[in-house]
C-alpha cells in the first residue's frame, strides 16, 4: 500500500482554546513594551531605550565595582560612603525623566495618530482594559530604570557578602526597594499617559511631559525659598514628591535637596501622592470615555 | 473607422495625427507625447510612450504603479521626460508656466484650505490665476459643479462628494481647455458619483479636454468610451475601448445568442464563415466563438429579420471594458 | 474537511436589529431601524452620512443604540461586547496602521487580542497571510506595502483568529481593477470555502452585485430597503440595444425607434428602449430598425433591474 498523500491545505477551522479578556490585555502590554523598547523595529527606536536603559544601570554598575574593588578602603576612609538605595534615585532620575516622556507619547499617540487605536477597541478590550494594558506596559519599562538598578545592586552587594544582615532584613529591604520602584514608575506613567491622552502629536506630548515636571518642580522650589510660604508647596513638586516618597519608603534619614522637604509628614505626602495620582489617572480616563474612535 | 489603434508592444510607433494637428475642430490635438520616456535613477516609470489626445472625456487607465500618475505629472509640467516630448496645447508644460491658464488640475489629495468657505476657497484659485473679477469667476464656477456659492459654510462641513466638486469648481474657475482629474470618484457614494460622471460629460461636451484617471471601469465604460491603457510603463492602447476590442483578432469573441431557428442561424453563421465555432446550448440558444465580429453583428439580425425570427437577446460575453483592461494588461 | 459554520434555520441570524434607535447629540441618524442579516456575503449600503460606520460601530459594541434591540451572532453587543468581538474580525477602511510594524507580527498580535495563546496565533498568522497571497511578504513593513498589499493584510488580520462574521469597511478602495477583481474574489471564498459570514461595505454597486447574497441599504435614517440580492433586482425593464456602428447610424436607428412611438435614453453608449406607445414586441422593433439601417448589433439583452436602480430610488 501507498503511502502517499494529499494534504487538504486549504482554510482551517480554529477548534483551540480562546483565552479571555486577561490574555487579551497581556498581549497588548507584551506587544506595547516591545515596541515602546524599539524591539522588532528599526535599529533607530532602539537607541533612546537601550541609551536610558544603560544610563540607569552606569552608576549602579560603578558603585557595585567600587564596593567590590574598594570597598575595604571606602569603609577605612570613613568619609566616604556609597549611595544608599534611596539616595542611587538621584543619580537615575535623568533617565526616569527620559523614559517618562518618550514612552507613553510612544506607545499611546502613536495608536491614535494611526488607526490602532481602531483596531483594538474591534477586539475584546474595551476602552477600559486597553488602558489597563497599556499601563502595565508604561510601568514594566519604567520599572527597567526605577527597580531594576537597586535591583542588580542588591543582588550583587548580596552575592559579595555585603548585602543586608540576615533573611529578615534582606526581604524588608527588598520589599521596601518594590514598593518604592513601583511608586515612583507610577507616577511618571500616569503623568505621561495623562499629557499623551491630550495629544495625538508624540513631540508635543513630550515636550508637555518635561514642562510639567520642570515647571511643577521650578514653581514649588521658588515660592518656598521666596520665605514664608507654607512647606505644603512642596507638595506641588512632582519631580522631588517621589523621591522624597522614596526615602520614606526605605526608612532613611535623608531627604531630597529642598529646604521644605523634612517638614512634611510621611501622612501628607503620601496622600499628595495618592491624589496626583488619581488626578492622572482620571484625565486619561476620561479622555478615553469621549474620545470618539469612529463614528 | 476605427478611432482605435493597438500601441506595438516593442518600438515606438508614429504619431503619424500629431504632424498634421489642426488648431481647431473636434479632431484637434491638445495633449500630445511624444516617444517619451522617464526614468527616476535605474527604475524605468514610463517608456517610449506616444499618444496624442483631443477634446472630449479620455479615460487613463492602468493596473497601480503602472505609470499612470507619472504620465499625469509629466501633462502638468510638474516633472520633465527624460526623453521625448510632452505638448499641452502645442507648449511644454515644463518649460512654459504661463500654461497653467489654460489648464485645472483636481489632484487625488484633500484640500488644505478646509475652514474657507467654498466661495472662499474657490476665489482664491481665481485670485491665485490672476483672474480680473474672482468674484465672479468664483461663483460661476460653483454654479458649474451645481454647488450653492452663498453657503457659509466651511468646506470642513461638505460631505465628501461636495468636498469633491468644490476642488472641481477650484480647477475650473479659470475656464481652462484642459483639465485633468487624478480618480476623482473615490470616496464617492454612488449618486455622487453619477453627478460626477454627468459633469465630466458635460465639460467635455463643451469641447474642453477632460483626462480623468479611474480604476472603476464600470463607471469608465459611462463616461466615456475613449481610454488610453498604459500597462508596465508602456501605452498599451488607446482609442474606444470596444474598437480596442474588435483589434484582438486573436481572441475570438465569444457570444452567447437566444433567439428562434436558433440551428438555421447556427448554420447560416458557419456558411458565412463569420465564426470559429458555434455550439447550440437549447432550441432557442447559441454560443459563437467569433472570428469577423462585424459581420456577425450584421448577419444575426438581418438572417433573424429575413427569416422572421425573434432575437430575445445577444450577450457579448467578454467585451466589456473589464475584460479589455484584463486582455491588454495581461494578468 | 473543515466544517462550515452551522447555517440551518435553528441558528440565529447573524444580526438581528429591531426599533434601533441611534442619536448622536441632537442629531438622530437612525429612528426605529430594523433589519435582518443572514448568513453568507451580505453588502451594507448608503450614501455617505447615512450611518454605515455607525452601523458597524454598533455591531462591534462601540456604540449603543439608544433604543431597540440588537443582537450579533445571538448576542447583544451592549451588554457582551468584548464576548461579541471575540467572534467578529474588523478591517478598517483605513490604511492607517504603524508603518514599521511588520505584517506577521500585526496579523499575529490581533489573533492574540483575540484569545489565540502564541503558538496558535503565530501559525494561523503565517497560514492567513498565505491564503491572502502574502506568503512571500509576511515579514515585510506594513509601511513598505503597496495599496493592495495593505488591503490584503487588513483582510489577514480579520480572518486570523478564525470568527464567525467578518465586517470590511471598503476593501476594494485605491485597488486597481484587477487587483479590486482579486479581492472580490478572495473575499467570496472566505464567504463560501471558510465559512465565515461577512459584511461588506462598500460604495461601488457592481462590487456588491459580483459577490454578496444580499444586500441592507440605508437611507433616510433607516434601513430603505434590505434583502437578497435576486429578491432586489428581480424586476425588468426595457431594452438594452448597443449598436455597432458610427454616431449617424445609431442616431438614425434611434430615430427609427421614436417613430415607433417607443422612448428611447441613452446609458453610456447603450440605448436603453422602453414600450412608450409603440406596439408590437420591442425586441422585433430593435431588430427591424437595426437590419433598416444595414448596422449590426453588439448587445441586445432586457435591462434587468440593478442594484443601482434601488439604490437610487430608495436612498
Amino acid at each position: 500500500m501507498s503511502d502517499a498523500r494529499i494534504l487538504d491545505r486549504g482554510y482551517r477551522r480554529y477548534d483551540g482554546p480562546r483565552l479571555g479578556v486577561s490574555a487579551s490585555v497581556r498581549s497588548l502590554a507584551v506587544q506595547t513594551v516591545q515596541r515602546a523598547l524599539g524591539l522588532r523595529r528599526s535599529p533607530w527606536s532602539k537607541v533612546i531605550p537601550f541609551g536610558t536603559v544603560a544610563i540607569a544601570y552606569l552608576p549602579a554598575v560603578v558603585f557595585v565595582g567600587a564596593s567590590v574593588f574598594f570597598g575595604d578602603a571606602i569603609s577605612r576612609a570613613g568619609g566616604i560612603r556609597l549611595p544608599s538605595y534611596g539616595q542611587y534615585y538621584g543619580f537615575v532620575s535623568a533617565a526616569i525623566f527620559v523614559f517618562a516622556a518618550f514612552v507613553a507619547p510612544e506607545v499611546l499617540c502613536t495608536d491614535r495618530k494611526t488607526g490602532m487605536l481602531g483596531l483594538y477597541l474591534a477586539s475584546p478590550l474595551t476602552r477600559d482594559t486597553y488602558l489597563l494594558g497599556k499601563l502595565l506596559a508604561v510601568l514594566g519599562v519604567l520599572a527597567l530604570v526605577t527597580l531594576g538598578p537597586p535591583l542588580f545592586m542588591l543582588v550583587a552587594y548580596t552575592v559579595n557578602g555585603r548585602g543586608p544582615d540576615g533573611l529578615v532584613e534582606w526581604v524588608t529591604v527588598f520589599a521596601r526597594m518594590v514598593v518604592a520602584g513601583l511608586a515612583v514608575a507610577l507616577a511618571a506613567a500616569l503623568l505621561s499617559l495623562a499629557i499623551s491622552s491630550l495629544t495625538t502629536r508624540k513631540a508635543v506630548a513630550a515636550a508637555g511631559v518635561i514642562f510639567v515636571l520642570a515647571g511643577s518642580a521650578g514653581v514649588s522650589d521658588a515660592l518656598i525659598r521666596s520665605g514664608g510660604a507654607s512647606p505644603n508647596l512642596f507638595l506641588v513638586d512632582l519631580v522631588q514628591l517621589p523621591l522624597e516618597l522614596v526615602f520614606r519608603i526605605y526608612g532613611e534619614p535623608f531627604h531630597v535637596d529642598s529646604p521644605a522637604a523634612a517638614q512634611v509628614g510621611t501622612g501628607t505626602l503620601a496622600a499628595a501622592y495618592v491624589a496626583w495620582c488619581a488626578v492622572f489617572a482620571g484625565i486619561v480616563w476620561l479622555r478615553y470615555r469621549r474620545l470618539v474612535v469612529t463614528k | 473607422m476605427s478611432a482605435a489603434e493597438q500601441a506595438p508592444t516593442s518600438g515606438r510607433h508614429d504619431g503619424g495625427a500629431a504632424e498634421q494637428a489642426p488648431t481647431s475642430g473636434a479632431d484637434r490635438v491638445v495633449l500630445e507625447l511624444d516617444g517619451v520616456s522617464k526614468w527616476f535613477g535605474s527604475v524605468v516609470a514610463v517608456s517610449e510612450v506616444s499618444f496624442t489626445v483631443g477634446p472630449g472625456v479620455t479615460a487613463l487607465l492602468g493596473p497601480n504603479g503602472a505609470g499612470k500618475s507619472t504620465v499625469l505629472r509629466l501633462l502638468c509640467g510638474l516633472t520633465r521626460p527624460s526623453q521625448g516630448t510632452v505638448r499641452v496645447l502645442g507648449t511644454d508644460p515644463a518649460a512654459e508656466p504661463s500654461l497653467a491658464r489654460h489648464v485645472g488640475l483636481v489632484p487625488q489629495q484633500e484640500g488644505l484650505f478646509d475652514p474657507l468657505s467654498a466661495l472662499a476657497f474657490v476665489r482664491l484659485a481665481a485670485v491665485l490665476q490672476g483672474l480680473d473679477d474672482p468674484d465672479a469667476a468664483a461663483r460661476a464656477a460653483l454654479d458649474l459643479v451645481m454647488l450653492d456659492p452663498d453657503d457659509p459654510r466651511p468646506v470642513a462641513g461638505y460631505s465628501k462628494g461636495m468636498r469633491q466638486r468644490v476642488k472641481v469648481a477650484q480647477a475650473l474657475v479659470h475656464d481652462p481647455e484642459v483639465v485633468f482629474l487624478d480618480e476623482p470618484l473615490t470616496g464617492l457614494d454612488p449618486r455622487q458619483r453619477l453627478h460626477l460622471i454627468d459633469l465630466f460629460a458635460r465639460l467635455g461636451d463643451e469641447g474642453r479636454c477632460v483626462l480623468v484617471s479611474s480604476h472603476v471601469l464600470d463607471e469608465v465604460e459611462r463616461f466615456g468610451s475613449r481610454v488610453l491603457v498604459i500597462a508596465q510603463g508602456r501605452l498599451a492602447a488607446e482609442g474606444d475601448f470596444r474598437a480596442i476590442r474588435d483589434l484582438m483578432d486573436d481572441r475570438p469573441h465569444r457570444i452567447r445568442v437566444r433567439c428562434e431557428q436558433a440551428r438555421a442561424l447556427a448554420a447560416t453563421l458557419v456558411d458565412e464563415g463569420a465564426v470559429v465555432a458555434v455550439r447550440l446550448t437549447g432550441p432557442e440558444s447559441l454560443e459563437a466563438d467569433v472570428s469577423d465580429v462585424a459581420s456577425f453583428r450584421r448577419i444575426v439580425p438581418a438572417r433573424a429579420a429575413a427569416a422572421g425570427a425573434r432575437l430575445h437577446e445577444i450577450e457579448p460575453l467578454d467585451d466589456d471594458l473589464e475584460s479589455v483592461f484584463r486582455y491588454l494588461v495581461g494578468r | 474537511m473543515p466544517s462550515p459554520h452551522e447555517t440551518g434555520p435553528d441558528t440565529p441570524p447573524v444580526v438581528q436589529a429591531d426599533g434601533l434607535v441611534k442619536r448622536w447629540g441632537s442629531t438622530t441618524v437612525f429612528t426605529d431601524t430594523s433589519f435582518t442579516i443572514g448568513h453568507g456575503v451580505t453588502g451594507l449600503l448608503g450614501a455617505n452620512g447615512t450611518g454605515k460606520t455607525t452601523i458597524i460601530g454598533m455591531l462591534l459594541g462601540l456604540h449603543h443604540a439608544d433604543d431597540g434591540r440588537l443582537r450579533v451572532l445571538g448576542l447583544d453587543p451592549t451588554s457582551a461586547g468584548p464576548a461579541v468581538r471575540a467572534r467578529v474580525g474588523y478591517a478598517p477602511e483605513h490604511n492607517n496602521l504603524p508603518p514599521d510594524i511588520r505584517a506577521h507580527d500585526l496579523v499575529r498580535h490581533v489573533a492574540e487580542l483575540h484569545g489565540l495563546p502564541r503558538r496558535d496565533a503565530t501559525a494561523r498568522a503565517s497560514d492567513a497571510l498565505w491564503q491572502v497571497g502574502l506568503g512571500e511578504e509576511r515579514f515585510r513593513a506594513f509601511g513598505t506595502m503597496s495599496t493592495g498589499q495593505k488591503q490584503r493584510v487588513k483582510l489577514a488580520q480579520a480572518i486570523a483568529h478564525d470568527p464567525a462574521l467578518v465586517v470590511l469597511d471598503e476593501p476594494t478602495d485605491g485597488l486597481d481593477p484587477v487587483q479590486r477583481d482579486d479581492m472580490l474574489a478572495l473575499i467570496r471564498r472566505v464567504g463560501t470555502d471558510y465559512g465565515i459570514d461577512v459584511v461588506l461595505s462598500s460604495h461601488l454597486l457592481h462590487e456588491v452585485e459580483q459577490i454578496c447574497d444580499a444586500a441592507v441599504i440605508l437611507g433616510g435614517g433607516t434601513v430603505a430597503t434590505s434583502g437578497t440580492l435576486g429578491d432586489l433586482t428581480a424586476g425588468s425593464d426595457g431594452l438594452l440595444l448597443d449598436v455597432d456602428g458610427d454616431p449617424g447610424v445609431v442616431e438614425r436607428v434611434r430615430d427609427r425607434l421614436l417613430a415607433t412611438g417607443a422612448t428611447v435614453d441613452t446609458d453610456g453608449p447603450r440605448l436603453v428602449v422602453r414600450a412608450g406607445t409603440a406596439t408590437g414586441d420591442l425586441r422585433d422593433l430593435a431588430r427591424d430598425a437595426v437590419v433598416a439601417e444595414g448596422a449590426g448589433i453588439r448587445r441586445l439583452s432586457t435591462r434587468t433591474t440593478r442594484l443601482e436602480d434601488v439604490f437610487l430610488e430608495v436612498s
